[in-house]
């Protein structure tokens, strides 16, 4: 795996997960579910017509911009800034590429390595921002 | 005991005033936030397990590290006990069920069938304006059409036992992790687990 496939396959993610979450973000009449699946029905009907070359698999980015669509998903409120978005995006991008074989092949894993990538952006945010509060609480002490 | 339902509503809201059904009720909640922890768990788990051997083993351990600190974060606080309706979880089976026709007579990518699903379900809100009921399906269509994606060749009675569990899991998760992405993903991923372990009980037995 060289790293055009790497890079393609996060670039993927990324432009899903941003994509989805301007879209409905944006749309008030464009529900999540929509913005998800009509951005994922384009990419994949695209990709279905050219076959994996020079190290660009077109035949996972589709599953790769479903996944990533999931953390476009999130709602503002939640997840406050594109950036945490982005960052998600590459969390899920590394778990995709190292996921267990053990749950090859089961209906929602996408899903769920996207719940875990927002889930570990929200936390590490909310941790960034306390530990900020924190440190200047001491020294104005 | 007394009884208040709201009528005409994507979900329904019962105030018991009998307290071992609080009980229950809020025993459910917790036990579906373990279920979803663990399995989270397991999930990164695995990844580590199967890569202890090589050196970027310890992104995931990071990454394991804070996400058991978002359960102290998200998950410890106190929880409006509220169900989702069974009108609209019902169709977590219509969703599952078009994806598999989609991919076992049409013969499309799972990706694509799940797509398309999606975009059927998401346009039913913009057809169908102001009405409440419909506007809370295409979630449910959504969360079934993950069920189908799955590549484990058990037939659609494995799909239909995935969907029940889902179901379950989908009224029961009503309060939680709303707003974040992947979360009917993972309910559908709790429909496949479990589906799985029953099969596998069924078979050892």
């Amino acid at each position: 795996m060289d790293l055009t496939y790497y890079l393609s396959l996060t670039l993927s993610a990324l432009i899903a997960a941003i994509g989805t979450y301007l879209f409905h973000n944006k749309y008030d009449k464009v529900s999540p579910v929509l913005a998800s699946a009509s951005l994922t029905l384009v990419i994949t009907l695209i990709c279905h017509n050219f076959t994996p070359s020079n190290g660009v698999p077109t035949d996972q980015i589709p599953y790769v911009f479903i996944g990533g669509s999931f953390i476009g998903m999130s709602t503002r409120k939640k997840t406050k800034t594109i950036l945490n978005i982005s960052l998600a995006s590459l969390f899920f991008s590394l778990i995709y590429f190292k996921s267990s074989q053990f749950f090859q092949g089961y209906g929602g894993a996408l899903g769920l390595s996207a719940c875990i990538s927002v889930l570990i952006v929200i936390t590490s945010s909310k941790l960034l921002i306390r530990s900020k509060h924190y440190i200047r609480k001491k020294r104005i002490q | 005991m007394s009884l208040h339902k709201s009528i005409n509503l994507p979900f329904q809201e019962y105030s018991f005033s009998f307290a071992p059904f609080m009980k229950v009720r809020k025993t459910l909640l917790y036990s579906l936030l373990f279920l979803i922890a663990a399995l989270q768990c397991l999930f990164i788990g695995g990844i580590i397990y199967e890569q202890q051997q090589h050196f970027y083993v310890l992104p995931f351990i990071i990454l394991f590290i804070f996400l058991f600190a978002s359960y102290f974060h998200s998950y410890i606080r106190e929880y409006h006990i509220q169900y989702d309706s069974w009108q609209s979880g019902i169709w977590i089976f219509g969703g599952a069920t078009m994806v598999w026709i989609l991919r076992h007579h049409l013969y499309l990518d799972a990706v694509l069938a799940t797509a398309i699903t999606g975009v059927l379900a998401g346009l039913l809100p913009l057809i169908f304006r102001d009405n409440k009921y419909i506007a809370a399906l295409p979630a449910a269509i959504y969360c079934g059409a993950f069920i189908a994606m799955t590549n484990i060749q058990k037939g659609y009675v494995f799909v239909l036992l995935a969907s029940c569990f889902c179901f379950f899991a989908y009224i029961l998760a009503k309060t939680i992790m709303n707003g974040i992405g992947g979360k009917l993903g993972t309910l559908a991923f709790i429909g496949v687990v479990l589906a799985y372990l029953l099969y596998y009980i069924v078979e050892w037995i």
